[in-house]
This record gives C-alpha cells, sequence and structure tokens, in this order.
C-alpha cells in the first residue's frame, strides 16, 4: 500500500512536467510579449467592406513597446485626402487608463478621447481600437484547448474570456478563441464572440511575414459575420527596431 | 481699389504657389472644390449665399521647415437679408484669399510657426473661455471650422520640454469677430496699429498621472464689439482686455472629463462706465461621454459672473450672473455617415442656438453635408439678438 502511494505521489508531482503542454497563458505570453521587437513602422491599407460599398483609408503607422506591458501607437491617415492628415495617438499604461487622442486637421485641435471606447469600431472599420492596440495579457484568462488543425497546419487553440466584467463591457467581447501557430508564435486565426455570447468577427492571418527575424501578421482580415462586412489591412513598408524618436509618440508630432 | 490691388496681390502669391508647386509630387498639392446653397432661415428667405469655392493647399517639407498655404478662390453670390430690406444687398463677387499661410520650424525641442494660422486654446467643447486669440465669423456657421473661424497674422512658438509646453504667441494686428452687427450710423474704430496695442499670450501645457492642463495668460482685445455713444455719434469699439485662464482634461472610463474657466481683466476694473465690460468669471465645466460604440454626447455646465456689480452702472444687455448649458450629440459610422447635433441654452433667457449637421460619405473623398443653424430667442438676448443670421446650408465637396 505505501508503494503504490509513493508510486502515485511521485506521478501526480512530476505529471506536468514530462507532458510539457503549456498553458493557455504560456502560449499568449509569447504570442503578446513577443520580445523581438522594440519598434516599428509601417504603411497601412485598410479595405473596408459593406454592402457591396468600398472605402479605402492608407496609414502610416508607428509603434513601439515602452515596457514589457506596455506601448505606444501613432496613426497618421494618407488617403482619401478629406481624411488626410488625421492622427491618432494611443499611448496604453498598465497600471492606469490608456491615453488616446485624436488630431481632426478639420478642428485643428487634438481632442483627447474615452479610453474605455476601445470597443469601438477603429475608423468605420471591422477592427475595434482593442483589436489594433496591443492586447493586454492580464485582461484575459486563458484555456489551453489542445491542438487543433487549421487549413492543414497544427496549431494551439487557446479560449480568452474577460479578467472582469469592466473588460468585457469595455472590449464587447466575450470570449475570443485564438488559433496559435506554435512555431512563429502567431494567431492565424480568432474567433470573436459578443456580449450576448453570438459569433460576431473572424479573423484571419493572410499572410506572414518573417522581417528581421520576426514574423508579422502582414494582412489580416476580419469578417463581421453579423453585419456581413469585412476589413483588410495590408500592411507594407514595414520597418522594424530602428530606433523610432520618442518624440514620434507625443501630441506635438500628431498634429504635425 | 485697395480691395482690387490687395486681390491682385494673393492672386500673384497664389499663382506663383501654384508655379512652385509644378514640380512637387502630386501629394504635396491638396484642395478640395465644393458648391454650396445656404438659404435664410428668417423672412424673408432669400438665398444668403449660393457659390462655388475651390482650395489648393501646397504642403512642401524641406528637412526642418515646412511649407504651407492654403488659398481659396470663391464664386459667390450674397444676400445679407439680416441688413435694412429697403435697400438691395445682393453682391456677386470673385475672391481669392489666404485660408493659413506659413512657414514652420522645427528644432529639437521647439517649433516656430510665423504667418496666418488658426491658434486655439482651450479643452473644453465648442465654448472655449481662453480661446481668445482666432475670431469667429458668426455670419457664416457650417459644418467646417475653416468657414466660420479666420487664421490670424501671428507668430506661435511652442517649447516642449519633457511632458510640458510652453506656448508663446504674439498677434500683431487686431482681428475682430465678424458677428453682422450693421448700425448704419455708427463708426467702426479698430485698435490704433502701435506696439502698446500688439496682443501676447503664454500657454503653458503639462500632464500628470493621466490629466491634462493649461494655464494661459493672453493681453490683447475683446473680439466682440461695444457699442460707445460719443460726441459725434455711435461708436463700435474693441476693448483691450487680459485673460488669466485655466483647463484640464481627465479620462475615466467611459467619460473624458473637461474643464475650463478664465477671469477677464477689462478695462472698466471699477465697473463704472456702462459701456465697457465689467471685469468677468467665465467657466464651463463637463464630460464627453461614450454611450454606445458610434454614439456620444458632451454635457457642458457654462456660467459667467460679472464683478465689480454696480446696480443702475451696468450695460441693460448684461446680466449679475448667466448661466447656460451645452450639448453635443454625435452618431457617427466612419466611412459613411455622421449625425451631429450642436447645441446652447442660456437658462436665463431661454434663448439658445442649434447646429443639426449631416454628413453623407457619398464615395472616398467626396462628401455631402447638410444643416443648419439656429438662433431663436427673445429679441434682446444674445441668441435672439442674432435669429436674422439663421439658415440652412448644403454643401458637396470633393477633395482631392
Amino acid at each position: 500500500m505505501k508503494k503504490i502511494l509513493i508510486i502515485f505521489l511521485i506521478f501526480t508531482l512530476f505529471t506536468p512536467l514530462l507532458s510539457q503542454e503549456p498553458t493557455g497563458r504560456e502560449i499568449m505570453s509569447k504570442v503578446v510579449l513577443k520580445t523581438g521587437w522594440q519598434d516599428m513602422e509601417a504603411e497601412i491599407t485598410m479595405t473596408i467592406t459593406l454592402r457591396s460599398r468600398t472605402r479605402t483609408r492608407k496609414i502610416k503607422m508607428y509603434s513601439r513597446k515602452r515596457t514589457e506591458a506596455e506601448s505606444d501607437i501613432v496613426m497618421k491617415f494618407l488617403y482619401p485626402p478629406d481624411v488626410a492628415g488625421t492622427g491618432f495617438l494611443l499611448i496604453e499604461h498598465e497600471k492606469r487608463e490608456d491615453e488616446r487622442y485624436l488630431y481632426l486637421p478639420a478642428l485643428r485641435r487634438i481632442r483627447r478621447i474615452a479610453a474605455s471606447g476601445k470597443g469601438g469600431a477603429f475608423m468605420g472599420s471591422d477592427f475595434s481600437y482593442y483589436d489594433i492596440g496591443k492586447p493586454k495579457l492580464n485582461d484575459w484568462q486563458y484555456k489551453n484547448l489542445g491542438i487543433k488543425e487549421i487549413d492543414g497546419q497544427q496549431c494551439y487553440q487557446v479560449e480568452a474570456t474577460p479578467i472582469s466584467p469592466q473588460i468585457e463591457k469595455d472590449t464587447g467581447y466575450s470570449r475570443i478563441i485564438h488559433w496559435v501557430d506554435p512555431e512563429k508564435w502567431n494567431v492565424i486565426r480568432a474567433e470573436y464572440y459578443d456580449r450576448r455570447g453570438k459569433l460576431w468577427k473572424i479573423l484571419e492571418a493572410k499572410e506572414i511575414q518573417e522581417i528581421s527575424g520576426v514574423w508579422f501578421q502582414t494582412h489580416l482580415l476580419m469578417k463581421n459575420v453579423q453585419s456581413e462586412g469585412q476589413s483588410e489591412m495590408k500592411f507594407e513598408k514595414i520597418a522594424i527596431n530602428k530606433g523610432l524618436p520618442a518624440h514620434l509618440f507625443t501630441q506635438r508630432f500628431l498634429s504635425r | 481699389m485697395r480691395d482690387k490691388k490687395k486681390q491682385l496681390l494673393w492672386l500673384g502669391i497664389g499663382w506663383v504657389l501654384i508655379w512652385l508647386s509644378q514640380p512637387l509630387p502630386a501629394d504635396d498639392v491638396q484642395g478640395y472644390l465644393k458648391f454650396f446653397a445656404h438659404p435664410g432661415l428668417t423672412s424673408p428667405y432669400k438665398l444668403n449665399r449660393f457659390g462655388t469655392r475651390l482650395q489648393l493647399s501646397l504642403k512642401k517639407t524641406h528637412q526642418l521647415v515646412d511649407l504651407f498655404a492654403s488659398f481659396n478662390f470663391d464664386l459667390d453670390e450674397r444676400y445679407s437679408n439680416y441688413q435694412d430690406q429697403a435697400t438691395s444687398n445682393r453682391a456677386t463677387s470673385f475672391q481669392i484669399y489666404p485660408v493659413e499661410i506659413y512657414l514652420s520650424f522645427h528644432l529639437a525641442s521647439v517649433d516656430l510657426r510665423l504667418g496666418k494660422q488658426f491658434i486655439f486654446w482651450g479643452r473644453t467643447d465648442w465654448i472655449n473661455p481662453t480661446d481668445n486669440i482666432t475670431p469667429w465669423d458668426y455670419t457664416n456657421i457650417t459644418a467646417e471650422i475653416e468657414d466660420y473661424r479666420l487664421a490670424v497674422n501671428a507668430i506661435k512658438l511652442n517649447w516642449y520640454f519633457g511632458q510640458s509646453n510652453l506656448e508663446m504667441v504674439f498677434v500683431p494686428y487686431f482681428q475682430p469677430n465678424r458677428t453682422g452687427l450693421d448700425i448704419p450710423e455708427a463708426q467702426t474704430e479698430l485698435p490704433e496699429q502701435k506696439p502698446a496695442n500688439w496682443q501676447e499670450g503664454l500657454r503653458f501645457s503639462s500632464a500628470i498621472s493621466g490629466m491634462n492642463f493649461s494655464f494661459s495668460y493672453w493681453r490683447g482685445f475683446d473680439l466682440f464689439p461695444s457699442v460707445i455713444p460719443e460726441r459725434e455719434g455711435l461708436i463700435i469699439k474693441y476693448q483691450p482686455q487680459q485673460v488669466l485662464g485655466v483647463d484640464f482634461d481627465y479620462a475615466w472610463g467611459r467619460f473624458v472629463f473637461k474643464g475650463e474657466g478664465a477671469y477677464y481683466l477689462t478695462k472698466d476694473r471699477q465697473g463704472i462706465d456702462p459701456f465697457s465690460r465689467n471685469p468677468f468669471v467665465y467657466f464651463v465645466l463637463g464630460s464627453d461621454c461614450t454611450l454606445s460604440n458610434p454614439l456620444s454626447l458632451n454635457l457642458q455646465y457654462v456660467e459667467k459672473r460679472v464683478l465689480k456689480w454696480h446696480d443702475g452702472l451696468m450695460s441693460p444687455q448684461e446680466r449679475k450672473i448667466t448661466r447656460s448649458a451645452s450639448a453635443r450629440l454625435a452618431y457617427k459610422k466612419e466611412g459613411y455617415y455622421s449625425l451631429q447635433l450642436i447645441s446652447v441654452y442660456n437658462f436665463a433667457d431661454g434663448d439658445y442656438f442649434l447646429l443639426p449637421i449631416f454628413n453623407y460619405e457619398v464615395a472616398d473623398g467626396l462628401n455631402l453635408y447638410a444643416g443648419a443653424t439656429f438662433f431663436a430667442g427673445p429679441a434682446n438676448s444674445p441668441f435672439g439678438r442674432n435669429k436674422d443670421l439663421s439658415r440652412a446650408f448644403i454643401e458637396i465637396k470633393y477633395s482631392f
């Protein structure tokens, strides 16, 4: 009996180590906290389609990591001409509200916008402000749903649920299912569920490129299954770790 | 004659800029073509304005220097129905004028901008007690700010250090609001051009723990006129004033709290001249709120308190305390359409201002605007006095 108990204890203690199955959080940590880049710039072409009507937006984007959990993003609109010059600045904070500023050239003013508008559509697209920002690891609790195959590729399937009702309210998501490529640590597909638990949006990474040793999603397609609209984001002229200066991520630069 | 010369000069400058822009990439030259109609909303319901505008803007960046020039070419028919109806006041004109034209120098921690430019101070919505530099054109309030604000010739220097910014502004020539005030027997007297009448100010902005704030000082002239009886008759004058201001914004959840206040030190410091404004305090407190994804609301409380109040020595149009509220309700389906309703209501007189704006994006760069400017209330109230400026506007704009 004593022998059986010892064997049982050894088995219980060492099973997790032997299996080496990462937890959902470990997987998403690798995705979110990819340490390969400190800053990046790119030109984005965003195409928004709804009821056979297409809108195109061209954006210059700069992003940098301030700390492992905090980053800054600045975007300047290049096209169409009536929105050219519009700027958006997001300063993320780990322990307090993010700062969001919008510069509208028609108003010649920088306007502060509510941080919890993060569930709002980014420039009318199917991407929300939350989707385009760096996801905050601590906003979600994760569950590894195991290895699943998608388009012939073996992926980790991870379920993310909001850590609090406020996060659910702010983002508009009650659940996100991620398919993570275990080699490139990129999300290649994600399903977003609304607050009623219904499937809302499906994200597909149509293209992932290795740039300066970092795997990047360079072509994203977000399908809104409820409105039947879709938005595409294509990244071009990507540059990584160029040492972007801090002054790019300021209100001063936003209005220039 | 002088006006014609001035127009020819602007035409010349415009052509030089267009010529300069020839070897530039197309991206450096932008602008729009706009057709507009502004029917009056008060009897006799004339079409106040009907015309076409071509705006050409040139932006050229060379290392640390930006050149920006924006010119309007307006072919415009106007009928001022707020004037004496016995004398027809219809005018057809072709005007070329600069909207903004400036040079900007960007050094490590300093930005210097020289030329005709818009300078806005303050953080609250629509009503800004600290914003006394760029005048308004109350006769032409439409969907776009550059239609109803008038850029000023100025020197603006911004010095950035850490999270802070010190802005210094110098405006040598005074330019008043366009109010539509028309008293045929009155003479308008602008401040004399002399160094003592130059306008200048400072604004220090910074941020602490997510709260942005500013302190400002402005020495200039009241943008609104004062009508003063003198021996020769009525004189429309612009009185000197100094303004000490403060403003802030703070985001919390779905809200962005905003506040702005100013102390106005006027010429009549003791409050004994009934034709000059007394010193007063003017403040706005409010918040933006994201109601649901594309729907947002801004609500503000506005108060003006006249100081040094002496019964019997005050202008009949003045009140010791004026309380108002403003609201802006906006629904925006980005890339498709937006609806906005801006309103200001004065509690004492029950007068109000309404500005509904509808924008429909027909295609990338092609927009339709429709809306109206309503001034309403008792005849002697601040908005009621401007009833005749009420009008609708319909505009089609193609940006390139």
